[in-house]
């Protein structure tokens, strides 16, 4: 891991994230419509380079695999059926698993063999084609334009080219009407042949001008050609080719010899092909100012394959060894072409076309990574040793495979056994194949920085021999460690499944939630610190003070008499005071309204689209449907409503809920839809509205609706409804009676629902969220599940404690710590009881006592469980019967007249949705006050 | 701040991978010769930016949506002067896109950088992309010198 990657983490992951939510969309989008498949493609393509970036190949081996899968279809070759769309749905599974361990580990993932292999048996099937996907329309635009420019250019090109290739300044008659041309290109949207012209007549130096003008003429031809308009290079051609004949000969010649004296190893031939690379440029250039496009074209595919060459991207061998042959003889042969005027064009297409068969069959590109991603997932090899791999490595590779030969690692220190190293190395050459080497430079388990050198090798003999010959350098295996590569059932990607996480999709910005989080956090700090200020501007009474003073001075009594004027200063400094005094409280009032306007505008931009939650919906209809032989179309609605960032996984788990259930309970296969008279593919709608504060999620399907009189009998029979109180419900309530605990109406408990804790979990988790759930049915024609919830809902970590026989929660934002005193460091101090911690006094309150319950009898263990609180100025501790936990709840608002009752600040339902009270810990610290015999008692913190 | 160098290469970046076009333009900020003009993330906004910005030179991914790579050479021929150096993994040597890009006026193509991130791209790819840089821009010689320096 270092700095960059570092750095690059969080864009890898959102990006990650980001892109599988998209496939996922595209794959199994809404209504079934057919996706995008150059997005589609994207998205897939995306992930690869992003891998492909952090290292990951593995990862990145099941994209390309996509990729691939891909390509056809869109180029019209193949369609998107149904096995295909199953495998790119295996595919982002395993791909999302694949993510979730590499955000774990920070490590590549293992291959992900068996899917490769379903990915390219398909590949290799071949399928119906489709229709050819039509072209983007081309734009108008640019050809209006040109046409515009066009006789101009005939008029004045070739004179420009001429004036431009003398070591003059250009001359004056040509300025204005070149700025005329500037003027028409700049209004037909030509910028380029502006800029390029203006460039032409300013450039400094006149060395600058051919490779401007090179690009001007040849931007121009290559109009010319598409838009089939004369644009004056043909005249250019004729006046410019003359004086520029000579200097092509001279360079072709050159160009030949640096050619030849070209060894076919790149490393050691760097200085060379760097000059044959500048010759063959120079000659393109050439071409272009004598508008000899295919000549240059010719010679620029040349140009580039021996860029390649440098770089690396193409393998050594014969192929190169033609390319050179090719690249040596262009521009004479060009030059030939050129002066027995015959048709050159077709010569130049043969060679153009051998140039790009040569660099095609040598590429070492994708068509490497493929092999490389096919061996590493084949025989469960590194894909980071193999990525080190050239094609005829891997060709050697490949055969020594079939050969059956033992695959061996071998690292080497080279700091400390370099001749060892070499002895072994030379054993190894003798008995077997050297497939590669590389360098490590961190130990794989330590992460410490090291100098070895590991080598691949390939050797016919057994893993034990091989480690015999080891031996015998090496006895102690000091300095060299080797692994064997081959055999054995890679273990497959196997990372933690769970739950895939919903991505933070922002159309706009992207912060990572954590930064969100700390941002409220500090906001909140900051209103503490406001309390604290305000506390010293108000509670210590400066005021009063300052009035003390005034009194103190007014008071002669048996004191020095002070001066008229001395008393006079001190009255205007108090004045000075109270007046300053006042300005801060007013400052004071603005900065809380300021704060708690800050603190609504942090919670909002916690607020993220639905569609987080509902994006995940279409899958969970397609495989079900699947599963359960139902034809389901799905619509969403209102995607765009926004919800609290916290809301979306909580709502997540009873929105799947009501999903299933509708397509488990209440929509119909297709073979009874028909029976009754609808249309065989069912619907279901989930929508989301907002009403006010109010979040209204709403899933409606068109099955068959609540079968009340089952309700009833199971009702009855679970012993949730007496016989006499079944007779007088209405139906509405009967409906209802589905949300009570232990109930399931499924004939068959299945997989998919009905375990019978169904519909009282959905409805524990809403009212959880502060929400309520309801149901409308009509039979034979469907169900409409709705719920209803807050649409900012004030989450906050509680400690959950027990006090007087009762469960009570205390917001963590007051609680300073939680400890655990032995019963022996109770103390009474002047009537009230208290303990020492670190030095200084805590006063204790039973809470049971403090809420009122004057008769709760303090529990007496060997333990006081104490929870510290503070407000910023004063702690004290609470003493509890038990800390139960510290679970985060959503606060609901309660009755005034509850809010009202001492101690109370909100109420919430717990996980097993039982109803707790929230304490208001400002209202905690009066009744501290009120009690406490003595504020002295109360000690300051720190 | 730095001083800006007027010699500086104004580069724009267009890649609609995020990843891709943090780490292309942290490359080209290392480089004292180039100063970053823009970032876009589509054919469409870099024709944009480009009209906008005049670059000298224009990164290009071919994978891009609204307005793929090749869409944008043939639109940006008459409209930036800018040279266009195409960066993408799509277009392997010789491959028809590749042939296309060429022909569209791509001075070089260049695969994305990829790999053990630290050594890729400290040393060899950032290295051969600020190389491919310099050296589509360099003027190339007079035509009376005759030969190459």
């Amino acid at each position: 891991m270092n700095d960059l990657m570092d750095k690059l983490w969080p864009a890898f992951q959102a990006e990650c994230s980001e892109q599988l939510e998209a496939i996922e969309l595209a794959l199994v989008g809404n209504g079934g419509a057919t996706p995008d498949f150059n997005d589609l493609f994207r998205h897939f393509h995306t992930l690869k380079g992003g891998c492909g970036m952090m290292g990951f190949g593995n990862m990145g081996a099941v994209a390309h695999a996509c990729e691939d899968l891909l390509d056809p279809v869109r180029k019209g070759e193949r369609t998107l059926d149904d096995p295909l769309i199953d495998a790119l749905l295996a595919a982002l599974d395993c791909l999302k698993e694949q993510l979730a361990f590499v955000e774990q580990h920070r490590s590549d993932p293992a291959p992900a063999t068996r899917l490769l292999e379903r990915l390219h048996d398909l590949q290799a099937t071949p399928a119906a084609a489709g229709s050819d996907a039509p072209r983007a329309p081309e734009m108008r635009a640019a050809a209006d334009g040109f046409a515009a420019l066009a006789p101009l250019l005939r008029d004045w090109l070739p004179e420009l080219a001429e004036a431009s290739l003398q070591p003059l300044p250009l001359p004056a008659a040509l300025q204005a009407p070149l700025r005329h041309v500037s003027q028409v290109a700049l209004a037909s949207d030509a910028g380029a042949v502006a800029e390029l012209i203006g460039k032409l007549m300013t450039a400094p130096q006149a060395e600058s001008r051919p490779h401007l003008l090179a690009d001007l003429l040849e931007r121009i031809s290559w109009c010319e050609r598409r838009y089939r308009l004369d644009a004056g290079t043909a005249a250019t051609a004729v006046r410019l080719r003359p004086v520029l004949e000579d200097s092509f000969r001279h360079l072709a010649m050159q160009l030949a010899t640096a050619l030849k004296g070209l060894d076919q190893v790149a490393d050691e031939a760097g200085m060379a092909l760097a000059n044959a690379e500048s010759l063959l440029a120079a000659l393109v250039q050439q071409a272009k100012l004598m508008c000899l496009e295919h000549t240059s074209a010719v010679l620029r595919e040349a140009l580039q394959g021996l860029r390649e060459w440098r770089r690396g991207g193409l393998v050594a061998g014969p192929g190169l060894q033609e390319l050179l042959h090719v690249a040596a003889g262009l521009p004479a042969e060009l030059l030939e072409g050129l002066e027995e005027d015959i048709p050159y064009v077709g010569m130049c297409a043969s060679l153009l076309e051998r140039l790009q068969e040569v660099i095609a069959t040598c590429a070492r590109g994708e068509g490497l990574q493929q092999r490389q991603a096919a061996l590493a997932a084949r025989h469960h090899l590194a894909a980071d040793l193999l990525g080190q791999l050239g094609g005829d490595a891997l060709d050697r590779l490949e055969a020594a495979l079939e050969r059956k030969e033992t695959l061996v690692e071998v690292e080497v220190d080279l700091e400390s056994a370099r001749d060892a190293g070499q002895a072994f190395v030379d054993c190894l050459r003798a008995t077997g194949t050297l497939l590669g080497n590389r360098t490590v430079a961190t130990d794989a388990r330590s992460g410490a920085a090291v100098t070895r050198l590991s080598f691949l090798a390939a050797l016919p003999l057994a893993p034990a021999d091989i480690e015999l010959a080891l031996q015998a350098v090496d006895p102690p295996p000091l300095h060299m460690r080797i692994s064997f590569c081959q055999g054995g059932e890679a273990a497959p990607a196997a990372v933690a499944g769970g739950e895939a996480r919903v991505s933070q999709q922002a159309t706009m910005l992207r912060v990572e939630s954590a930064t969100v989080d700390a941002f409220v956090n500090r906001v909140g700090e900051m209103v503490t610190l406001r309390n604290m200020m305000a506390h010293a501007l108000h509670r210590d009474d400066i005021a009063r003070k300052a009035a003390q003073v005034q009194e103190l001075l007014e008071d002669n009594t048996g004191r020095r008499a002070l001066g008229r004027a001395e008393k006079e200063e001190i009255r205007e400094l108090i004045a000075g005071l109270q007046g300053q005094l006042e300005q801060l409280a007013q400052a004071d009032s603005r900065l809380q309204g300021t704060l708690s306007r800050l603190q609504e505008e942090v919670m909002a931009l916690r607020v993220v689209p639905i569609s987080l939650v509902f994006n995940r919906l279409p899958r969970v209809v397609r495989d079900l449907g699947q599963a359960l032989d139902r034809q389901v179309r799905l619509e969403i609605r209102g995607d765009d409503v926004r919800i609290d960032k916290a809301m979306v996984d909580v709502l997540v788990e009873p929105l799947l809920h009501l999903v299933r259930n509708a397509l488990d309970h209440g929509l119909e296969s297709p073979a009874e839809r028909r029976a009754a008279g609808k249309p065989e593919q069912a619907s279901l709608l989930v929508g989301a509205r907002q009403i006010g504060n109010t979040l209204l999620v709403e899933v409606r399907d068109d099955g068959r609706g609540l079968n009340l009189p089952r309700i009833k009998a199971r009702a009855l029979a679970n012993g949730l409804l007496t016989a006499a109180e079944a007779v007088n419900l209405t139906e509405r309530e009967l409906q209802n009676l589905i949300f009570l605990p232990g109930f399931s109406t499924a004939e068959q408990v299945t997989e998919v629902s009905g375990r019978g804790v169904g519909m009282d979990a959905v409805k524990t988790r809403v009212l959880q969220l502060g929400g309520q759930v309801e149901v409308s049915s009509v039979a034979g024609q469907g169900a409409t599940f709705t719920l209803r919830l807050p649409l900012s809902a004030a989450i906050q970590s509680v400690i959950l404690v027990a006090a007087g026989g009762r469960q009570l929660a205390i917001p963590e934002r007051n609680v300073a710590e939680v400890i655990s005193l032995p019963a022996s460091a109770l103390q009474t101090v002047q009537g009230q009881a208290c303990a020492l911690l670190r030095g200084a006094t805590l006063p204790l309150y039973h809470l049971a006592v403090l809420l009122g319950q004057r008769d709760a009898i303090p529990a007496t263990g060997a333990n006081l469980e104490v929870v510290v609180m503070t407000d910023g100025i004063y702690r004290i501790g609470l003493l509890v019967e038990k800390v139960l936990g510290r679970p985060e709840v959503f606060v609901r608002d309660i009755h005034p007249d509850l809010a009202r009752l001492p101690g109370v600040g909100g109420a919430s339902v717990l996980g097993d949705g039982r109803v707790v009270i929230i304490l208001d810990c400002e209202n905690l610290f009066d009744l501290a006050l009120r009690q406490a015999q003595s504020l002295r008692t109360l000690l300051r913190a720190s | 701040m730095q001083t800006a160098n007027p010699d500086r290469l104004r580069v724009l970046v267009a890649d609609d991978s995020t990843l891709m076009r943090k780490l292309i333009s942290a490359i080209v900020r290392k480089s004292d010769m180039l100063e970053l003009a823009g970032e876009a993330c589509d054919g469409l906004e870099a024709l944009e930016q480009a009209a906008r910005l005049a670059p000298d030179v224009i990164l290009l991914d071919i994978e891009m949506p609204r307005m793929n790579g090749l869409e944008f050479l043939a639109q940006a021929r008459l409209r930036t002067a800018a040279s266009v150096i195409v960066i993408s993994s799509v277009v392997q040597p010789g491959s028809e896109p590749y042939r296309e890009a060429l022909a569209l006026g791509a001075v070089d193509i260049l695969p994305k950088p990829s790999g053990v991130l630290s050594l890729d791209m400290e040393a060899r790819r950032s290295g051969s992309l600020l190389a491919a840089i310099h050296n589509c821009r360099r003027p190339r010689m007079g035509v009376a010198a005759g030969a190459c320096a």
